[in-house]
């Protein structure tokens, strides 16, 4: 049994790993945000703590890509916006 | 309109659809079945189709009144339209023998024509121009009734042939039944809306359902007494555009029964008046105020008691009798407006359920949240509960109460009824409960006897699964794809022991919850001591290698309360025998930062507190309670790495302290219980001590880190320099305080320069006037001092 528990039987495993974790998550409208997952649910509900909020976004008459950041000590992501998650040591 | 309310209409209009099933050729392929037996229910079923969502949504289900053409189409005579309702009231047609002998005559032309839907319907309607006589869609029992009204309405001589009968109806004078809804309409409701009626002069008949509604469950009888003030808002609204064309001013107030009809354009025929049962045993022999009544009864449907979407900006005057339009400034009238729209909002849906209907919800409502194993699903509200509330607060009725705040229910009322409110509550609470430990446990499962199949059931923790696949084989079985095993090198295959420990953790203290047995074999197994993997500098086992990351740290108190007597020892032991193996204790040494002015990275010291707090905690916790020789093992552990290894613990904070925590306690049980021990421990002991003191010997003042040196030789100054050194003086007091004179004359040579530098740091400090620090200093430096009977001041060493 011990072997078979150092596997990932279900995609929110991978998740899992990364509670306690520094997480890079992929949000919709342009956004990443980086910070510690403290938890998440099946509908990939998150909660970060110092997580720091990329936002991307274009001038209009520029095609340069800006972004700015915005910090919360807390955040809760809701899932339907949630492209991606990833270790953030690993992005 | 579907159950609840809730408003599942998409996209798809079933006039559309309809328009759509001409043309497409699949739809040929049923021979013209698809228009004949379109399920005359769908609407009911799947919720009638709204167009206009606006910004207030309508709760209402979409429901729409068959008046809506009258709103949508201001120009309609309403005489006109009194005339056709007055005929096709449903009592009159239901109980008019004539009309049924003629029901077979004039079937056939009404069954000619197209069967539409109601949306088809209001478009023609939006449309006079192209007026086809065309029946409405509608299910068997409207179907029939249509026919009896077609038929009455031709007895009574209105209209020539059946055609024109049949357009009046289509164009909407006629209540399109819809049973299915009729049946939820609550008695309450229906004579709350009657007193209503009542209240604004409607006609006393209205309040006494006709017989036929008691006994024949099928027959409406809330479009008798129900749509009466709603059928007044409707016209309020319609007249609302009036307030700026003078001309529709005209028409006197809809709402005053005893009026009669604006632009009446037809005599009322009488006949048709008294041949209609209903009205008959009410006093309204006069024509003028029936026709009116019966419009209103008529033109509203079943369900339509409630102005369509779309209409909710326009204000419904509910007493225009009272309050003249013209009289009123804009504010004012923007004031009524407002207040008339809040009252129509919280009055449209009210008296939909019964009171079982509302238990019925509030159980679905309730089954989800409540659970017979709430620690393990509701883990979180379970502890603040615990930590918020009194003690014996009963689980039942907190819910109860909780619901009824939390949900702004008051189904007491408004009076002094919440106690009964949460009564019924509580009894709601305990029902669910009785049906989720029904429920299959915690798979949500329930495999009835005898019953066919199985039935899952969900809850809001756990949703109803689509597919209940019964694993019968352990998961040693389970074949895992290659790709989904972690490689023993990655972090993802550290993370993942931390978190095969931290279920079998739960798994645990879930047991140990509910008071039963637990065995740690699985979490021993989860710890994986035995295993081994290689790191970047040696092979340790897994769980050594895990300990460094957080959240291992915070879960060792915890795993470490599960282990037996025997696992303890052993971990202990893998533990003290690999210090130096340790991420945290490794990286802790100020050696490995010196081009970085030895500045400790700041991740790495709040890594080194954390392992403080938790790891240590419980080390320092289970070493004070070990015996003597148990902890004579662990020092031993530590020295048979090799001088090098005591030497480089010796750079480290936490393995510094901790050769200091194991050190004293063997110190105090020697001198506190020196009967219990053998001369053989002691002797061994003073070789363990020996070879301990080996490894430092000549390097002693290497403890000190250069930050926190005071040797004027060695000291560097960083950020660290001002924190506590107070645990390398307890090290060195332990030290002396186990060795014989001849160590501690050793040790007092080798950290000559760091006493005395101590001592002029705390000169200096005194003399800036720091008598704080300058005391600290001190106090710090006679921890180890006093061990030897001396004490340090200032400016010189005396003896104690």
């Amino acid at each position: 049994m011990s072997e078979s528990n150092s596997t990932s039987s279900e995609p929110l495993d991978l998740i899992r790993l990364c509670l306690d974790e520094q997480v890079f998550v992929k949000l919709r409208g342009s956004r990443e945000m980086v910070g510690k997952l403290h938890a998440y649910d099946m509908h990939c509900n998150m909660v970060l703590s110092d997580a720091t909020e990329t936002i991307f976004y274009t001038e209009q008459d520029s095609p340069e890509i800006k972004s700015r950041t915005k910090k919360s000590d807390m955040v809760f992501i809701r899932g339907d916006s949630v492209i991606l998650v990833s270790d953030a040591a690993n992005v | 309109m579907s159950f609840f309310g809730f408003d599942p209409s998409g996209p798809p209009s079933s006039g559309e659809k309809d328009q759509k099933l001409d043309t497409l050729d699949f739809e040929e392929t049923y021979e013209g079945l698809g228009e004949q037996d379109e399920d005359a229910f769908n609407d009911e079923t799947f919720g009638a189709d709204v167009k206009e969502i606006g910004s207030n949504f309508d709760f209402t289900g979409g429901l729409k009144p068959a008046s809506k053409p009258q709103t949508v189409n201001p120009n309609l005579s309403y005489a006109k339209a009194a005339q056709v309702d007055q005929v096709i009231a449903p009592m009159a047609s239901l109980w008019n023998e004539e009309a049924k002998t003629a029901d077979s005559a004039s079937s056939q032309p009404a069954s000619e024509q197209r069967v539409l839907s109601l949306e088809e319907i209001e478009a023609k309607l939006r449309q006079p121009q192209q007026q086809v006589p065309q029946m409405p869609q509608m299910n068997p029992y409207m179907y029939q009734q249509q026919q009896q009204l077609l038929v009455a309405a031709m007895a009574s001589g209105q209209f020539p042939n059946p055609a024109a009968a049949a357009q009046a109806l289509a164009q909407g004078y006629f209540p399109p039944f819809q049973p299915g809804v009729m049946p939820f309409m609550p008695f309450q409701a229906q004579q709350m809306m009657q007193q209503g009626a009542l209240g604004q002069g409607q006609q006393p008949q209205q309040v006494q359902p006709p017989p036929a509604g008691l006994q024949v469950p099928q027959v409406p009888q809330v479009p008798q007494s129900a749509p009466a003030p709603v059928q007044q808002q409707q016209q309020q609204q319609q007249q609302q555009p009036a307030l700026q064309a003078p001309q529709a001013l005209q028409s006197p107030p809809v709402l005053n029964a005893a009026s009669p009809p604006p632009h009446s354009s037809q005599p009322v025929p009488q006949a048709v008046e008294q041949k209609v049962p209903a009205s008959a045993s009410a006093p309204s022999s006069s024509a003028t105020p029936a026709p009116q009544s019966v419009q209103q009864v008529g033109s509203s449907d079943a369900t339509g008691n409630f102005p369509p979407l779309g209409y909710d900006e326009k204000p419904r005057k509910q007493r225009p009798q009272r309050q003249n339009p013209e009289n009123l400034t804009q504010e004012e009238r923007e004031k009524l407006w407002r207040r008339q729209n809040k009252v129509s909002a919280i009055i449209r849906c009210s008296g939909f359920m019964n009171p079982r209907d509302k238990d019925f919800v509030t159980r679905v409502q309730l089954s989800q949240i409540v659970t017979d194993d709430p620690y393990n699903e509701d883990f979180y509200c379970q502890v603040y509960r615990v930590l918020n509330s009194s003690v014996g607060e009963d689980d039942m009725s907190s819910i109860a109460q909780k619901y009824l705040d939390q949900s702004g229910h008051r189904l007491g009322g408004r009076e002094k009824r919440a106690d009964v409110a949460l009564q019924r509550m509580q009894q709601q609470v305990s029902k669910a409960v009785t049906v989720a430990k029904e429920r299959g446990e915690r798979t949500g499962v329930l495999a009835k006897e005898g019953a066919l199949g199985k039935v899952s059931v969900g809850s809001g923790k756990q949703p109803r699964k689509q597919l209940v696949i019964n694993t019968t084989g352990s998961s040693d079985e389970v074949v895992v794809p290659k790709e989904n095993v972690y490689s023993k090198s990655s972090r993802a295959f550290q993370l993942s022991v931390i978190e095969d420990i931290y279920s079998q953790v739960l798994k645990l203290e879930s047991l140990e919850r509910e008071n039963q047995e637990r065995d740690s074999k699985d979490l021993w197994n989860a710890l994986r001591l035995n295993d081994t993997i290689e790191t970047s500098s040696t092979v340790v086992s897994p769980f050594i290698s895990v300990l460094s990351i957080d959240k291992a740290m915070k879960v060792f108190n915890r795993l470490f309360h599960f282990l037996n007597p025997e696992q303890k020892i052993k971990l202990m032991e893998a533990i003290f025998a690999n210090l130096h193996n340790i991420d945290v204790v490794m990286k802790g040494s100020y050696a490995n930062y010196v081009n970085e002015n030895y500045e400790i990275p700041k991740t790495e010291k709040s890594k080194i507190e954390l392992f403080q707090m938790t790891v240590m905690k419980t080390l320092v916790l289970f070493v004070s309670e070990s015996d003597f020789q148990q902890v004579l093992r662990f020092v031993a552990l530590i020295v048979k790495g090799g001088n090098n290894n005591v030497l480089f613990l010796s750079t480290t904070k936490i393995g510094l302290s901790l050769i200091t925590i194991l050190v004293s306690r063997l110190e105090l049980i020697k001198q506190e219980f020196s009967a219990g021990l053998s001369p053989q421990d002691l002797a061994q002991w003073q070789t363990i001590y020996d070879h301990l003191f080996q490894a430092l010997e000549g390097r002693l003042a290497t403890i000190f880190p250069p930050y926190l040196s005071n040797d004027d030789a060695r000291k560097v100054r960083n950020s660290e320099s001002k924190s506590d050194d107070s645990y390398i003086w307890q090290f060195l007091a332990s030290l002396s305080l186990a060795g014989l004179l001849s160590h501690q004359r050793i040790i007092v040579d080798e950290i000559r320069n760091e006493i005395f530098g101590s001592m002029g740091v705390s000169k200096a400090l005194k003399e800036s006037g720091d008598l704080q620090g300058a005391e600290k200093h001190l106090s710090n430096l006679n921890l180890f001092l006093n061990v030897m009977g001396l004490k340090a001041s200032e400016s010189d060493i005396t003896e104690l």
